[in-house]
């Protein structure tokens, strides 16, 4: 199944006992079929919790103000029942460790069995067979020998590779891999990026990446959602995101990354202040007290996004189109 | 002018086994080495960076230097004298400061940031006047405000926690600072933060500092000279410049284009190396790295390479280095397929 996914003024906040946590505002973000989409931002800007919103797995002392939108259906307005049934069949996550994603006392081969459950058309054996060819796709030699291995039996990478098996099993129109690579090393990070790259040839549905991460953003994405303090600062293409940035707080992050220098610098860019607290957002622009280029409308005047091309935008006072 | 640390043919073997297999088997499990045969030295003032993905042993190395984990065969010498027994390595802890990996797990969540600052003088014996005071002291020179003396580490965010970790490792000016995975876990807006604070102190204080990290892209602006290791050996060191802009063994070479690049126009076609790290328990005949390297040989498989120096400082562990101009770095650079656009 594939379809188009769209958030439109998605808010999402948290109630807690010290008040309430707005970690997602007004944030608007699309996806088409046969897209990858990276989202990308430093810790606390709300990245998991937008991706927690589309996959519907949300705690319960979350509050969602806008809509979802999932092939034309309203994801908010399905009951329990039918969300989860979505998620089995057209959303799959792939987490950060897989090894908390697998149950450890279980085989590989019985927990792909299990993800399977949606397909009441299909007996155990094609189930099985189903498996083995997908774990080949995903390179995992020697199929047969891994399914009856346990969690702990295998490498960080090849649980990441089977992780990638098990969410692919069911179809999924769309594939959220949250810091897919974060947990691996340099080399077996490259191979699971080159993994994501190929399998994408055949899926035609949509792939969201989560990550901290530039280079794995620049290396798998087609566009790129930028975070901050629960906002979508930019949005666009991959190229322009990486050489037309124009948001203070994407150049500012670009900047930061000393994979950008090959010359030794003897002080490393940062970007100076705190994120601001998400209890009490500030009513002006959200990255205005750390920004070199603020001017009197951004401490008071929510910035609006501003559309510099057809699929370029940024929320910012200063920039024009 | 005479090395700071020099450590020599230092191994550290690990028994396999449990505690019951050992006392019963008669016929014990032969012991493997985690870390095998590393000789390096470090200049006063000088930054190393120690790199390699995990299982490599780096930060084993790191903790054997200051006698947390204890030798199999080997020496060091701190300060131009050996350090054997334990009473060696408390002396020499006295002059040197580790940064553990996990700042919030290394410190104590039920001491205040005040009492965790001055534990190093109690410890050593420092007579201290003003124990506030000296804490206070120490957040100044980490850039924290005072006020922090008195409260906890779960009060602190990641990036302070590093910085009282900095400050606690030089609360007794030491002339070696071993610093465990610096930034892992920081943002990269923090990151920098941190490494500017090192580099700052080190220029303020002059102490030498060994950087253990996995981190390719933040070494090379923090270090001076480079080691690389793979299974417990170190396979390169020279300048660190030199070993970016050509790298002699295979494994520098493909973990320097396995690095991703934040560039959407020169994004690799294919990874560089194939395959996983093997284990130390079944460490690869000959060049250990041959299960995985483009360019091996038979040789490769059945004669392990000699630690050999080329030019004035390297050293590499390869039987064909990838010299510049030289058929191997050809033959390296058509093999290896992620060719990247400039």
């Amino acid at each position: 199944m594939t379809g188009a996914l769209a958030a439109r003024d998605l808010s999402v906040r948290y109630e807690t006992q010290h008040g309430s946590v707005h970690a997602l505002r007004h944030v608007d973000i699309e996806a088409h079929p046969g897209e990858v989409i990276g989202i990308v931002g430093e810790s606390g800007c709300g990245k998991s919790t937008l991706v927690t919103a589309l996959a519907n797995l949300l705690p319960a002392n979350a509050r969602i103000d806008g809509c979802i939108s999932w092939n034309g259906v309203d994801l908010a307005k399905l009951d329990a029942h039918r969300q989860r049934l979505l998620r089995g069949d057209e959303i799959a996550l792939v987490s950060q460790d897989p090894m908390t994603a697998f149950n450890p006392v279980l085989t590989i081969g019985d927990q792909l069995v299990d993800f399977q459950h949606h397909r009441k058309d299909i007996g155990r054996a094609r189930k099985r067979a189903r498996i083995a060819a997908m774990l080949g796709r995903v390179g995992i030699s020697d199929a047969e020998r891994r399914m009856q291995s346990y969690p702990h039996e295998l490498s960080g990478g090849m649980r990441q590779r089977v992780a990638i098996a098990a969410a692919l099993l069911t179809d999924p129109g769309l594939l959220i891999a949250d810091e897919p690579t974060t947990a691996l090393d340099v080399t077996m990070e490259a191979q699971i990026i080159h993994l994501l790259r190929e399998l994408r040839r055949e899926y035609n549905g949509i792939i969201i990446v989560v990550s901290h991460h530039l280079g794995v953003i620049a290396e798998l994405c087609d566009r790129v959602y930028v975070m901050y303090a629960g906002e979508v600062v930019e949005g666009g293409e991959v190229d322009a995101i990486f050489h037309d940035a124009r948001h203070p707080y994407t150049q500012a992050l670009l900047a930061c990354d000393p994979a950008r220098f090959h010359e030794r610098l003897d002080r490393l860019p940062t970007i100076p202040g705190v994120l601001p607290n998400l209890t009490a957002p500030p009513c002006g622009c959200v990255y205005a007290p750390r920004c070199d280029r603020a001017f009197a409308p951004c401490g008071t005047i929510a910035p609006p996004l501003v559309k510099l091309s057809a699929s370029h935008v940024a929320r910012c006072h200063a920039v024009t189109p | 002018m005479s090395p700071l640390l020099a450590v020599e043919d230092l191994s550290v073997s690990f028994a396999r086994g449990g505690l019951l297999n050992r006392l019963i088997n008669p016929f014990p499990l032969p012991s493997f080495n985690v870390i095998d045969r590393v000789t390096l030295s470090l200049m006063p003032g000088e930054t190393l960076g120690l790199v390699g993905e995990s299982g490599s042993g780096k930060t084993t190395l790191a903790r054997t230097i200051l006698g947390l984990v204890q030798a199999a065969a080997g020496r060091i010498a701190f300060e131009g004298r050996d350090v054997k027994t334990q009473a060696d390595f408390r002396a020499m802890r006295r002059r040197s400061a580790m940064m553990f990996q996990d700042p919030v797990a290394s410190l104590s969540p039920r001491l205040r940031i005040g009492t965790l600052l001055t534990e190093p003088q109690v410890i050593q014996g420092v007579p201290m006047p003003d124990r506030r005071a000296a804490g206070r002291a120490l957040l100044a020179l980490v850039g924290l405000p005072a006020s922090f003396v008195d409260r906890f580490p779960h009060e602190l965010s990641g990036g302070q926690a590093r910085r009282v970790c900095v400050a606690r490792a030089l609360a007794m000016k030491p002339h070696l600072l071993l610093a465990d995975e610096p930034t892992a876990g920081l943002d990269v807006s923090v990151q920098g933060d941190v490494l500017n604070l090192i580099g700052e102190l080190k220029r303020e204080l002059g102490f030498a500092a060994i950087i253990v990290t996995h981190n390719l892209a933040m070494i090379r602006h923090v270090s001076d000279r480079l080691a690389i290791m793979y299974l417990g050996r170190l396979v390169e060191t020279g300048p660190t410049q030199d070993v970016f802009s050509s790298p002699m063994h295979p494994y520098t070479a493909t973990l320097i284009q396995s690095e991703p690049i934040p560039d959407p126009r020169r994004r690799g076609q294919n990874p560089a190396v194939n395959g996983e790290i093997p284990s130390v328990f079944r460490r690869p005949s000959g060049c250990e790295f041959h299960t995985r390297c483009p360019i091996a040989r038979d040789r490769c498989k059945a004669e392990a390479p000699a630690y050999r120096k080329i030019g004035a400082d390297r050293m590499v562990r390869c039987h064909f280095p990838l010299e510049t101009g030289g058929q191997e770095r050809e033959a390296f650079s058509r093999a290896s397929t992620n060719q990247r656009g400039n």
